[in-house]
């Protein structure tokens, strides 16, 4: 029924229009031949009849408005889903030891000489990486990445860090690409050390261990998942959490986001009644919305780790340096207490291990 | 209605006077002489007997030619008012309807780019922007409100006008926290604007502009039923003018010459008036062409406008959607029909938004907003946002330009038409009133 119709202006875009149209319109603009008697007459019946529909509106009625829904339900099991860690390797344990003579390595000395280090971020994630109103890059691996800054060039400062915007997707090809507009020297980006990825690129010692968990509406009563079956639960299309929703004993309806921060829009708007994800996400979740609580035990463990490309050697032993200084020194427990802490609770720094 | 229900008055007249023509054609050689037979086939009837058929006849055949002339020329009157007036209109609103919804699709993605705090120029844009299409929008359902299809699709963007403008509200409140799920209330939003409700006033726009066209159309086609009947009102008194000199053994009727010359005037007359209107009506569709053509390029630059600060509030979460988006709207702008300052402002917006994109691409989203908005509460000059709006200003003009060429072009095809129309009228009348005359000064000389 559809009928491909009309070009407009110089003919440049065509269109599709609804179909079945009453004749009414064409008539209107044709008021030729004899016919024109028979259409008046149609004319003025379809303005009694449309007059007598639309004129008055039932009295009570509550007609169901359609709102625009932020994702999906997700039936089935997702395949597209990341692989989970392979038993096969310690992801805690993968990364080179640091060494003496890392901070004038060949590596480190270019970034000095280039006089900015260019770090690949996310720019949505609140309070892990975020570009805030003041168009300044914040959050928690912002604050990481800092530190890495801080031991090449001395000093903090905006002139000696460049934050660039990399999707979940593009995290792993702006390491390898070799386009000076989308490489980055590393990637601190809520960036699950797993077997498969390190194949491809290296990662740092873990510096975060993230577990999935579920924020919910603070007088929900829901603890866990088990308390979520035949309940909406919201998650990003694709991911691991999504998987484990979908797959979890309890029946949870998964309902698929593309964006994280589209699940708080579901949440808020009564579409779904609890998000699951990494609780860094989570936390920066509730912190947009007071009346939700992050809840859950912690489940499998996502260590997040610092990556750069794999031919990189020198300056991941320098980032792991760099990153012991910090557990150290009580850096990272400051970092931790102004963005993550407020929402998850104390924590203690990942006790470093190596693969050497 | 006025003009749709005077147009089924006069109309009326042409399928009558045709059929009544043809069954006096076919009746008139029953009537008339037969040559074969003179004497006999004329026993049948009288002399004044014939020539009462002859008047009739002859009355009827005048009548025809100066109705349908009257009837032709009133009813492409009509459909030139009906072009110019409500569906020119209609297309103006609607798309008055979808350039405003745009920009404020727009203004508001804009608005939380700058930051927490709004400037004010901002927030009046946003409001005004609504302001304009709700009020585009109730003049357009008025006038579309004996079509049932679009005053359905009219209605559903009146429904999801509020959900849109709740959805920025909210994402407003939240970004005044710094909150991002600012940007996904704000997606939301973007997302019912341009896949609902810029697809419906798109449609209604798109079939708007039809009818204005098929309204022009009328006016330029070729005036059948002039050439028809009066062929076979030219047969018929002939015919009669060959029964009158048997009858009368004169060469000539003068009353019947009189009512032919008169009866060739009005034919010539409105074949004159058709074709002039025509002319006319051919210079007001290409003005129209431009009216619409300017009219959807400012749609589609406040369109790819739109998706570009959604590109920026996305922040490449839309795996390059917005990106795609916004370069399809810019390819709908029809640049080589652009001139003087919209030709070198849109010039300049294109290597604006390459730019935008090259920041983008690099994942330098805080430059890409530099280079759309700036920074800060006051407008700066040379972003992305100011040259947009200098162009929309530009193309405005264009606008006004065209939309005068046009009504001043459409009315000089409707005036062309209306002196006519009553000259049919009379000059119908005349001539039948000369034949009667003439004939009747035969009849008396057998009283």
């Amino acid at each position: 029924m559809t009928q491909p119709t009309n070009t407009r202006g110089n003919g440049e875009r065509t269109m599709v229009t609804t179909s079945g149209r009453p004749t009414l319109r064409h008539l209107r603009s044709k008021p030729r031949t004899a016919a024109f008697l028979a259409a008046a007459t149609a004319s003025a019946l379809a303005l009694a009849v449309s007059g007598c529909s639309a004129g008055v509106v039932d009295v009570g009625a509550h007609p169901n408005v359609s709102v625009p829904q932020p994702g999906a339900l997700v039936t089935g099991s997702p395949s597209a889903g990341p692989t989970a860690s392979s038993p096969t390797c310690n992801t805690a344990a993968l990364s080179l030891r640091p060494t003496a003579g890392d901070a004038t390595s060949a590596s480190v000395n270019s970034i000095r000489q280039r006089g900015k280090l260019v770090v690949g971020v996310a720019q949505d994630e609140y309070l892990t990486g975020y570009l805030n109103a003041s168009g300044q890059e914040t959050g928690f691996d912002v604050d990481i990445a800092k530190q890495v800054e801080q031991a090449i060039f001395g000093n903090q400062d905006p002139s000696h860090i460049q934050f660039r915007a990399v999707t979940n997707a593009e995290r792993i090809t702006a390491l390898q690409t070799s386009d000076p507009a989308q490489a980055v020297d590393m990637v601190v980006d809520t960036f699950t050390i797993t077997c498969e990825r390190a194949q491809q690129i290296q990662f740092s010692s873990v510096y975060y261990n993230a577990y999935q968990k579920l924020l919910v509406l603070k007088n929900s009563g829901y603890k866990s998942l088990d308390d979520l079956g035949g309940k909406k639960v919201c998650a990003q299309m694709g991911s691991t959490s999504l998987q484990k929703v979908t797959t979890y004993k309890s029946h949870p309806i998964a309902y698929g986001v593309t964006n994280l921060t589209d699940c708080l829009v579901a949440l808020q708007q009564g579409q779904v009644d609890a998000i699951s994800t990494d609780d860094t996400i989570l936390a920066g979740l509730a912190e947009q919305d007071p009346n939700t609580v992050v809840v859950g035990p912690q489940l499998e463990p996502e260590p997040y780790g610092i990556a750069v490309s794999s031919a990189n050697t020198d300056l991941i032993r320098f980032i792991n340096g760099v990153l012991a200084t910090i557990r150290g020194n009580g850096t990272w427990q400051h970092i931790y207490s102004t963005s993550l802490q407020p929402a998850l609770g104390p924590q203690q720094p990942p006790a470093a291990q190596y693969a050497d | 209605m006025g003009a749709v229900s005077a147009v089924a008055t006069t109309t009326t007249h042409a399928p009558a006077g045709i059929g009544e023509s043809g069954l006096q054609f076919a009746a008139a050689p029953q009537a008339g002489p037969d040559p074969s037979g003179p004497p006999k086939s004329r026993s049948r009837l009288t002399t004044p007997a014939r020539l009462w058929a002859a008047l009739i006849a002859a009355l009827v055949a005048f009548l025809a030619i100066g109705g349908t002339c009257a009837a032709t020329l009133a009813t492409r009157q009509a459909s030139e008012t009906h072009a110019a007036g409500s569906s020119e209109q209609l297309v103006q609103n609607v798309n008055e309807l979808y350039h405003a919804l745009a920009e404020a699709d727009a203004t508001a993605a804009t608005g939380l780019l700058v930051g927490p705090v709004q400037p004010t120029r901002l927030t009046d844009l946003y409001n005004s922007d609504i302001n304009q299409a709700v009020s585009a929008l109730s003049t357009a359902s008025r006038e579309l409100a004996g079509d049932g299809a679009a005053s359905k699709q009219l209605s559903n963007v009146a429904g999801q006008l509020p959900l849109y403008t709740a959805y920025i509200a909210t994402a407003q409140a939240n970004n005044r926290l710094s909150y991002p799920v600012a940007g996904a209330y704000l997606h939301e939003a973007s997302k019912l604007m341009h896949d609902q409700i810029l697809a419906e006033v798109q449609s209604v726009a798109d079939e708007e502009s039809a009818a204005q066209r098929s309204g022009q159309a009328e006016v330029t086609g070729f005036p059948i039923w002039i050439v028809v009947v009066g062929l076979l009102a030219a047969t018929v008194l002939v015919l009669c003018g060959r029964e009158l000199s048997r009858s009368t053994r004169r060469r000539f009727n003068v009353g019947m010459l009189w009512g032919a010359l008169i009866a060739l005037a009005v034919v010539i007359w409105s074949l004159v008036a058709v074709s002039s209107a025509a002319n006319a009506a051919n210079r007001a569709q290409a003005d129209f062409d431009k009216v619409a053509t300017t009219l959807w390029d400012r749609d589609s630059l406040a369109l790819a406008d739109s998706y570009q600060s959604l590109t920026l509030v996305d922040r490449g979460e839309d795996n390059g959607t917005d990106a795609q988006a916004q370069a399809k709207a810019l390819g709908n702008v029809d640049s080589a029909e652009l001139t003087g300052d919209a030709a070198a402002l849109y010039t300049k917006l294109r290597q604006q938004m390459h730019n935008v994109q090259s920041a983008v691409d690099g994942g330098d989203y805080s430059h890409a907003v530099d280079l759309i908005v700036g920074h800060g509460s006051q407008p700066s000059p040379n972003t992305l946002n100011s040259d947009a709006a200098a162009l929309d200003d530009a193309l405005v003009k264009t606008f006004n330009n065209d939309q005068a060429s046009y009504a001043s072009d459409a009315n000089s095809a409707s005036s062309a038409l209306s002196g006519a129309v009553w000259g049919g009228l009379i000059g119908g009348m005349l001539a039948a009133l000369a034949a009667a005359y003439g004939i009747n000064r035969r009849l008396a000389e057998y009283r």
